[in-house]
């Protein structure tokens, strides 16, 4: 390609050059030529003229042709070219070629018949020029022609070193001319080189240390342009890739989903968020139909109606996953024409907290109720005059007063609770050993253990290593334990409390005969109000086993059961060793 | 120019079906979360839009044929056009079996006789997953997906046994929730079917990418494909 530009640059002056040359030379070639012809004109004349004064006397003698004759003859040997004598009526009469070679025309030699007109007559042939010019006597009269024919090598030999000579200037010119011309090309187009270098670079998207040409007037306008725009364009483009990588991090780290369809429906840009929401990579879902990338009918239909309209909003519930989200559908507009913007939020969370929190509630209400529906009942009873039957009376006022424990109780573990919950319990933490933590707890419950028909034993290693821990929170955590144990062991079972070392933790555990806890119940009976079996736990608030995992978690513990139905249970849990 | 507007015709045929799974996919969903919540008005809600599902169908099948008479398709256009006609039809009668089961709660309404409600749920779930990757596969013609959905059918039928087991159980120790038992019998039956006829759809797909039609051997089928409430 450069080359090429070079030449296209060269080559018109060249040929312009070899042109103007051709003609120079072609004119002074044939200047001199020209020139050589008439020297040799005269000087063949002037010869003519003296061979005409010395053989004037010649003529119209005896013997005349004699005489011619060996003239011409002597003449020709000196001068090396034929020389002849005619009569003025134009035939020979002596001649220094032989007779055999005397032209059978005479009047059609060179120069004769202009002679024979004018008095002298010159002309030129392709190998010879002629020469005549008429004899004349003293009075004037003509008495004949003499004709010199000259070979042209005669003149030619003279010629030629001079048209040799003059060629070999202008050639040796020329190649000095050609190679002046290249050095200068080479040093104007040497900036062009360099802009052009530049130019590509920027095309390449480098827009620093591109070098530009200093010189000459014509191309640093053009390079200052460059420059500048170059300067632009790295401005700018860099303030958009900064733009961008910022969009894209928003867009990539945002929760909620982000889809923009265009108005074909084909699908432009898909975040992470909603690659997950649908199961689906950008890749796969670029340009595809949004119905393909959604493939719910009524995030659809939000699309077409947004499409042609307002920004709309929905929420619902989809799939077999049971996503609950929130969609809002804005036709971009101006922005991107024709492209609509489907923004999801993913609520499934929020809404099973909302779910949890009113679970909560209605269970509260339950649980308050029952025992307030009693106390009601009684104190209606002792109005409708029960009152009046004192012993009567007592035994309700004891019941009034039992449910009254039992709301007490209700609404002291659910301050507690919502207490750990929020951690403002305050722990008072001590080294203790597990021995010592389980002993007071198996002795507070033995007395409840041996009414219920049950063996307790304390199966512990004295020297386990302490633990760090507030021992009257662990105490009543292992009393909670023991006391569902008792309650769910039927008469005759055993109850073990025991402790064992694993790792750097502690693990305790109660174990019991009982009735054991179904699979499906296991994972929940850590929950507030979860109770298993509602007939049997009928006395419990359904909060024992909550609170002791909210106990355990944060002495940095962890709190599970295992269980086999009409074996047994085993309630576990590990405080880390001080 | 023709070719164009087949491709273009074809493309927007497999959108429609894909709307249409997802009503059928919802109503399904919608009926079986009716049925957990005892909720009558969301179930003749579902019972309702199964009208809207039929029209669906028959319109995707008014422009199949449409597409048949003036486009004259072949080979895989041919068979992908053929499966849709299979598809749509498999998924009108899966709308019917939401529609059923809608029914049932419309006519068990309040009732408090506790229903299996986590197997009924995990069922439909899976069924609707099920169906919902089997669209995905007959869509995109993904053969390997196709030969794997009908497999999970197995979890189905799991639940399916457990559901008829705890059924048997309770009506013989309480005769008197026989009728109560039945119904529910009906509900978690038609999800079964339902996870059946995914097997249809995938079928269809190994068909339209390789034109063999073969009989994928997914579940015991001992029960007549013609019941329907």
């Amino acid at each position: 390609m450069r080359p090429l530009i070079r030449w296209r640059i060269v080559l018109p002056y060249l040929v312009l050059l070899i042109l103007s040359m051709a003609v120079f030379t072609a004119f002074v070639v044939n200047t001199i030529h020209q020139q050589e012809l008439d020297r040799w004109q005269v000087r063949s004349l002037e010869t003519a003229q003296s061979f005409a004064l010395q053989t004037a006397r010649l003529f119209n003698q005896p013997g005349e042709s004699e005489v011619l004759a060996a003239f011409a003859q002597s003449q020709a040997e000196i001068y090396d070219f034929e020389i002849t004598f005619l009569n003025p009526d134009g035939e020979i009469i002596a001649s220094s070629l032989p007779s055999e070679r005397w032209p059978r025309d005479p009047l059609r030699m060179l120069g004769v018949g202009q002679a024979l007109e004018e008095g002298r007559g010159f002309s030129r042939a392709d190998r010879s020029l002629g020469t005549a010019l008429i004899i004349q006597d003293a009075s004037g009269q003509p008495l004949g022609l003499v004709q010199l024919q000259i070979p042209s090598s005669y003149y030619q030999s003279d010629f030629e070193p001079v048209l040799l000579e003059s060629l070999a200037v202008i050639v040796m010119s020329l190649a000095g001319l050609v190679l002046i011309a290249l050095f200068v090309r080479d040093l104007s187009l040497k900036p062009m080189v360099s802009l052009t270098i530049a130019a590509q670079q920027m095309s390449l998207g480098n827009f620093t240390n591109l070098e530009f040409p200093e010189n000459p007037q014509e191309l640093t306008e053009v390079s200052g342009a460059l420059q500048s725009m170059a300067n632009n364009l790295g401005t700018q483009i860099n303030a958009l890739t900064s733009e961008r990588a910022k969009l894209s991090a928003v867009l990539n780290q945002m929760t909620d989903g982000v889809i923009i369809v265009d108005s074909d429906g084909k699908v432009q840009l898909l975040n992470p968020a909603a690659e997950r929401l649908f199961e689906i990579s950008e890749a796969a879902a670029l340009n595809r139909s949004v119905v393909e990338v959604m493939r719910y009918h009524q995030l659809v239909e939000l699309w077409r109606k947004a499409k042609s309209g307002e920004r709309e909003t929905i929420t619902l519930e989809i799939g077999p996953q049971h996503l609950f989200l929130q969609v809002v559908a804005t036709p971009l507009k101006a922005a991107l024409p024709g492209s609509t913007m489907i923004l999801l939020q993913d609520l499934t969370q929020m809404r099973r907290l909302e779910t949890v929190r009113r679970d909560f509630i209605s269970n509260v209400s339950h649980e308050l109720r029952t025992p307030l529906a009693s106390l009601k009942a009684l104190a209606e009873t002792l109005q409708e005059g029960a009152l009046d039957d004192p012993p009567a009376a007592r035994r309700f006022i004891i019941r009034m007063e039992t449910e009254i424990d039992n709301l007490t109780q209700l609404v002291n573990e659910l301050l507690e609770l919502s207490r750990i919950e929020s951690g403002k319990v305050p722990l008072s933490f001590h080294r203790i050993t597990p021995f010592d933590l389980l002993k007071p707890a198996t002795e507070r419950m033995a007395l409840q253990a041996e009414r219920a028909g049950l063996e307790l034993s304390l199966d512990c290693q004295v020297d386990l290593p302490a633990v760090f821990a507030d021992p009257s929170r662990i105490t009543q955590v292992l009393i909670n334990l023991i006391h569902n144990a008792v309650k769910f062991t039927p008469p005759g079972g055993k109850i073990t409390v025991s402790a064992y070392q694993d790792g750097d933790h502690i693990v305790f555990f109660v174990r019991d005969t009982g009735v054991g806890i179904a699979g499906k119940d296991l994972n929940r009976i850590f929950e507030r109000f979860y109770k298993a079996d509602r007939a049997r736990a009928g006395g419990g608030t359904g909060l024992g086993l909550s609170i002791a995992r909210h106990m355990i978690e944060s002495h940095g513990g962890y709190i599970w059961a295992e269980s086999e139905e009409q074996v047994g249970s085993t309630f576990y849990f590990t405080l880390p060793i001080a | 120019m023709p070719r164009q507007t087949l491709d273009r015709e074809i493309h927007h045929l497999q959108d429609e079906v894909l709307l249409l799974g997802s009503m059928v996919e919802q109503a399904l969903l919608n009926a079986i979360d009716a049925l957990k919540r005892r909720d009558v008005e969301s179930a003749k809600h579902v019972y309702l839009n199964d009208d809207l599902i039929n029209e669906k169908r028959y319109a995707i099948e008014n422009r199949v044929l449409i597409l048949f008479a003036t486009q004259q398709p072949i080979a895989h256009d041919l068979r992908l056009l053929a499966a849709i006609l299979e598809v749509i039809t498999e998924l009108e009668r899966m709308g019917d079996y939401a529609k059923g089961i809608a029914k049932i709660v419309m006519r068990i309404g309040q009732s408090d006789i506790p229903i299996p409600g986590r197997e009924i749920s995990r069922m439909g779930d899976q069924s609707v997953s099920m169906l919902h990757r089997a669209l995905s596969a007959f869509i995109t013609e993904d053969v390997p997906m196709a030969y794997r959905i009908p497999k999970e059918d197995d979890l189905v039928d799991d639940l399916y046994n457990q559901v008829y087991h705890k059924m048997m159980a309770a009506m013989i120790a309480d005769p008197e929730i026989i009728d109560h038992s039945n119904c529910i019998m009906w509900v978690v039956h038609n999800i079964e079917r339902t996870a059946d006829r995914v097997t249809n759809i995938c079928e269809r797909t190994i068909f339209i990418a390789t034109g063999e039609l073969l009989e994928i051997d997914a579940s015991d089928d001992e029960w007549d494909d013609e019941d329907e409430l």
